[in-house]
């Protein structure tokens, strides 16, 4: 057995992996196709966003202007106050993230605590939301009269379960990140 | 590294560095889907992060640096089928496309076992051997992981020493 740091084996093992992949398979053209594509699909997410509150805001102008019963001003408040407090969440908590890079791994993984958390709040506000708006509906909508409000329609049942279960798996998946991160973090303390 | 066009100057990073991504991909990630799922998201990482590399440090820890971070980041968030690779399947191994492959198969399964135990290496220690046997110094190694020079030597010394006992064959074998 040689010893771990017998300069002669490992040199010989750095050269005999530089060796690996040399010629291997793909070229640049495949990578900078996906650069470019996904370039793409970050600037219409980015449209995306903006076009829906967009829409919303002209769904809720055009909703109080043919129709001024309770329901429907109850109904442009609640959009609008949702849209203020998801676009001020996202202002607040992403500020230095958006482009954020990490100068080494110990900040990187800093960095990925960051992004971790605010995965975390970002369930916290949904399921505040949620609550929220199930209390608006279960408190104001019974006493409405509006024929809209009366149907009650399986959607809103379905979006809520769909919200509940999009909670569920963030919030997991923002757990099992910070475990990773912490089990990353003492491994690296321990080899200081 | 000075080109003032940014597309000619990443395509110059890229291919200059395709080999050894391909590399450090294959130490993260034994599934082939998954490796090249990382390798894209570290090309993508590198042309985002083109615009602020102001030559502070050489190309090569700028580039190792963002793929290493990635490859981190990539564990993090690591689809279901890596995981479960990671929990035992036999993982296809790095495909080795150079010609007379048969007369170097030795050499080939070696660089397969190599392969192999350092995937094996807990993440800190894999990160710090694999920049090693791309040919940084320890300081470069340092610069890369934001730790000191000493740790760096630290966790070599425990790598080399998990690799070499893995590996278990002489130094005349491979030199």
């Amino acid at each position: 057995m040689t010893s771990p740091n017998d300069t002669e084996l490992w040199s010989a093992l750095s050269r005999q992996w530089q060796t690996l992949a040399r010629d291997g398979e793909g070229s640049t053209i495949a990578l900078q196709a996906y650069v470019e594509r996904h370039r793409r699909r970050l600037r219409w997410l980015r449209f995306l966003d903006i076009g829906v509150t967009i829409v919303a805001v002209c769904a809720c102008v055009w909703f109080i202007a043919h129709d001024r019963s309770a329901f429907s001003v109850l109904f442009v408040v609640d959009t609008l106050a949702v849209l203020a407090i998801v676009w001020t969440f996202s202002i607040v908590t992403g500020r230095g993230l958006s482009r954020a890079t990490a100068a080494s791994t110990a900040e990187y993984l800093t960095l990925a605590r960051r992004f971790a958390h605010r995965r975390l709040q970002t369930v916290h506000l949904a399921l505040a939301l949620l609550a929220a708006q199930i209390l608006v509906v279960g408190l104001m909508f019974p006493a409405m009269e509006s024929p809209l409000a009366r149907s009650f329609p399986p959607l809103p049942v379905a979006g809520t379960i769909a919200w509940l279960v999009w909670t569920f798996v963030t919030r997991r998946r923002a757990l099992r990140e910070l475990a990773t991160i912490d089990a990353l973090d003492r491994e690296s303390s321990r080899m200081k | 590294m000075t080109s003032p066009d940014p597309n000619a100057r990443y395509e110059t990073i890229l291919q200059e560095y395709l080999p050894a991504l391909r590399r450090l991909v294959a130490a993260y990630e034994s599934d082939l889907h998954e490796r090249e799922d990382l390798l894209q998201n570290i090309a993508f990482a590198i042309w985002r992060a083109l615009p602020s590399f102001r030559g502070d440090s050489s190309a090569r820890t700028f580039v190792y640096r963002i793929a290493h971070n990635r490859a981190i980041s990539h564990r993090l968030t690591g689809s279901r089928r890596s995981r479960l690779i990671a929990l035992g399947e036999s993982p296809p191994d790095i495909p080795d496309a150079r010609p007379n492959a048969a007369a170097e198969l030795d050499r080939a399964e070696l660089g397969a076992t190599l392969m192999t135990c350092v995937r094996s290496l807990s993440p800190m220690l894999r990160q710090t051997l694999v920049l090693s046997l791309e040919g940084l110094t320890n300081p470069e190694i340092a610069d890369v992981l934001g730790v000191s020079v000493s740790t760096v030597a630290v966790r070599l010394t425990r790598a080399r020493a998990a690799v070499t006992t893995s590996l278990k064959m002489p130094a005349h074998d491979i030199a």
